[in-house]
């Protein structure tokens, strides 16, 4: 059947459609704007959001607006992915430019299984997004980001890449500044300074590899200035350890839906480009490992949910990133692209388990206004649905037997034993341990631990008419802020729930037929050569997440949650920002102020040269001859004092005159002797520069 | 009059304390079926891996127990060290 829709078809770039979509979203204005004041991330209560949520539809006039606009999202996002269903190998929509020939639709193996992914995902985003969001523009940047990315995997030449590329940075941007908080504006800020850093390398990396190559086609660099450069602006957006910093700075502060968004798009952006541009380069797998396990453990320190889960997305963009180096390995005598499939296959099940945890977390913040792990507990009976999509997403994640994780994250560590890289499928299979140590502790304490509060609630509301009282006084005590007690915490909106359940489907579903998963991998062939379910691999999986189960019980005191400030290498990004900012304002401005004091001066004297020459001149000569005769007359001062008496006396005189006094014209034949003097100078110095050289 | 309250006071003491002691009955009753299902529960999994140890005892890598175990200590080491470093307070301050 799709066979048939892409004959009719025509093949558009993806990336037009949510680029348009997002152009004409303001046509259909939001019913009701009423919760605006109440923030959109964790800062906002409860109740506020609840107000916006439930009544948003139901203000007068509003309701039509508000429904015509959900239906509008719907209809855009299948749009979107049948325009991503349809598309089949070509490279068209070339526009020739100064030169280049730049290429917005180039279609293979790999950039189509990224489009159906992002298409995927940006459908179920697009859908969660619509409880979750009270402002246009929100949304807008969340279509303007999807649109971007597609046209970004879509791109056949690096200069469209690049365009798309800093489109992205700007409308992700968008998505963190919506929140409408201090934190998030300085976040964003860091964010931006981070990507336009990262987009300069990128650029100033095509350009060299341009001026070297004479290609700008996105494909394999050759080694070089060029090289690096670019391997540092795809760095950025693939958060390699120490660029990684902007990530779970900015993606806790980004809106509810913002951050589904967020947790798809910049880094696997960045890991597809890599596996085009740095295919099988060693190095780079070894980064994959650092970050594999870095992100581990600074996850495991974590009390904010949504940063626990950003530290991850660098973990688990490590294996990605450590698949792609990996890249071809030797099965049976054959060359396989164990890696690259290894690599690609992750990048499609975490975004899949990644955009279902950042749903089932911003679904947890949008009921109890809490996101941190010392203050959540209990909610399972509350939020059953919840609870399951994000257990279902926390078994994925971990690489346990029978979950998508489980296909893609075996395929990579089995890649590095291949190639003997036993060091990296070590470190790879330490970051399962932690992974799995970290998700247990996510889900124990955000939904099964008993949380005290909660109980108290429930009491007290079974209590009757003594309630009303207590819960007033306790609002009274918050200094009057409307806040939803966590006994009276329910489950998510529908609309929320559809896109969890259809995301935690799939994740089983690929982690039990992983064929549907090999049939759309680039190297489709090379896929069947990995068998995810031997008898050996499944039990080794299986031990090793036993024994770090088990471990978790026993040692669970040890991984409590603390409310704590936790220092990354951003701690000396900043100190190193602050000093930066320090010497701006003190030395440099200093020495800036003395600069433009001294031109002043230089400046006022050549005014007052031009406006009395002669008076000028002959300063000039009684300063000159003042100062040579300075030493002699302490030595000779008989001999030389008269003289210098004299000219002292000259320049007073020189000095009290008004400048526009006209002094004796200086003759014709000194001035052109003055002109001459100053040309034979001149060529002085120019034959010495000559004759130096 | 005052006998008749006085009885009523008395069938309300005797009513409350039947509930409490139905209530303690039926929280017994649930404390005891929760214990039933843990140890059903707890069965079933040795008996599963037992069958699984037996019939695929040759496909079991010790190592990957050891280094889950190995895993977990590095872990709550990096923990506990880079605790040292953190400071009290809201993260993000």
């Amino acid at each position: 059947m799709i066979e048939s829709v892409a004959n009719i078809l025509p093949a558009v770039p993806p990336a037009l459609i949510y680029l348009a979509g997002a152009a004409l979203l303001p046509l259909f204005r939001k019913g009701r704007t009423a919760g605006r004041t109440a923030g959109t991330t964790a800062g906002r209560t409860a109740a506020g959001r609840t107000a916006a949520g439930t009544t948003a539809g139901t203000a007068a006039g509003g309701g039509a607006s508000e429904t015509a606009r959900k239906i509008y999202l719907i209809l855009l996002a299948a749009v979107g992915l049948v325009s991503v269903a349809v598309l089949r190998p070509q490279t068209s929509w070339e526009f020739p430019v100064s030169g280049f020939v730049l290429t917005f639709l180039h279609v293979d193996p790999l950039s189509r299984i990224m489009g159906y992914i992002f298409a995927l995902i940006g459908a179920a985003a697009i859908l969660y997004s619509l409880p979750a969001t009270r402002e246009n523009g929100e949304v807008a940047c969340g279509l303007l980001y999807l649109g971007s990315a597609l046209g970004a995997v879509f791109a056949g030449d690096f200069f469209t890449l690049y365009i798309f590329w800093e489109i992205m940075a700007f409308s992700s941007l968008g998505l963190i500044w919506y929140s409408r908080t201090e934190r998030a504006t300085n976040a964003g800020m860091r964010y931006i300074l981070f990507h336009l850093f990262g987009g300069c390398a990128l650029l100033a990396g095509i350009i060299i590899n341009y001026m070297s190559t004479g290609n700008i086609a996105v494909g394999p660099v050759e080694p070089g200035l060029g090289y690096f450069l670019l391997l540092v602006g795809i760095g950025v957006n693939a958060a390699f350890i120490p660029l990684h910093t902007w990530l779970p700075d900015s993606y806790p502060k980004a809106t509810i839906a913002g951050a589904v968004f967020m947790s798809v798009y910049t880094t696997k952006t960045g890991v597809y480009v890599l596996a085009r541009t740095f295919p099988g380069v060693e190095a780079v797998a070894y980064i994959g490992g650092v970050m594999c396990v870095y992100g581990v453990v600074f996850a495991l320190l974590q009390n904010d949910v949504r940063k626990l889960l950003s530290y991850h997305i660098i973990s688990q963009v490590g294996y990605m990133v450590a698949g792609v180096g990996i890249g071809a390995v030797v099965v049976h005598g054959e060359v396989v692209q164990m890696g690259i499939n290894g690599g690609i296959a992750h990048v499609f099940n975490h975004i899949l388990y990644k955009a279902l945890l950042f749903m089932c977390m911003g679904a947890v913040i949008f009921r109890t206004g809490k996101s941190n792990l010392t203050e959540l507990g209990g909610l399972a009976r509350k939020m059953p649905v919840t609870t399951v999509t994000c257990v279902i997403a926390a078994l994925s994640i971990s690489g346990v037997v029978g979950f998508n994780g489980y296909v893609s994250k075996g395929m990579i560590i089995h890649a590095a034993e291949l190639k003997e890289m036993h060091i990296l499928a070590l470190a790879l299979m330490l970051g399962s341990v932690g992974t799995f140590l970290s998700f247990l502790k996510l889900t124990y304490f955000t939904f099964f631990r008993r949380n005290e509060e909660m109980e108290r609630a429930v009491r007290e509301r079974r209590e009757g008419g003594q309630v009303g009282k207590r819960g007033r006084e306790r609002r009274e005590e918050r200094g009057g802020e409307r806040r939803e007690e966590v006994g009276e915490v329910k489950e998510a909106p529908l609309l929320m729930l559809i896109p969890m359940c259809v995301t935690a489907f799939l994740c089983v579903a690929i982690g039990v037929y992983p064929r549907m998963l090999y049939e759309i991998l680039p190297y489709r062939a090379d896929a069947f050569e990995y068998q995810a379910y031997s008898v050996g691999h499944t039990l080794g999986t299986i031990e090793l997440l036993a024994m770090t189960g088990f471990m978790f019980f026993a040692l669970r005191v040890l991984i409590m949650p603390h409310e704590r400030v936790t220092y990354d290498i951003d701690y000396i990004y900043r100190k190193a920002g602050r000093r930066f900012i320090w010497l701006c304002e003190g030395p440099v401005l200093s020495f800036a102020r003395l600069l433009e004091r001294g031109l002043l001066r230089v400046v006022s004297l050549f005014a007052d040269f031009s406006k009395n020459p002669l008076k000028a001149t002959r300063m000039g000569r009684d300063l000159i001859v003042l100062s040579l005769l300075k030493p002699f007359v302490f030595v000779f001062n008989p001999l030389f004092h008269p003289i210098y008496k004299h000219y002292e006396q000259d320049l007073e005189e020189m000095k009290m005159r008004p400048v526009d006094e006209h002094l004796q014209k200086m003759s014709i034949g000194t001035g052109l002797l003055l002109v001459l003097l100053f040309f034979a100078l001149y060529l002085i110095a120019m034959l010495l520069h000559r004759w130096l050289a | 009059m005052h006998l008749h309250i006085e009885a009523h006071i008395h069938q309300h003491r005797f009513f409350l304390k039947f509930i409490k002691s139905e209530k303690t009955h039926t929280l017994k009753t649930m404390k005891i079926e929760n214990i039933l299902k843990a140890v059903a529960v707890g069965v079933v999994a040795a008996l599963v891996a037992s069958v699984v140890l037996i019939v695929y005892s040759k496909h079991f890598v010790w190592f990957y127990l050891l280094y889950g175990a190995a895993g977990v200590g590095f872990f709550v080491l990096a923990m506990k060290i880079l605790s040292a470093i953190q400071r009290e307070g809201k993260q993000d301050d």
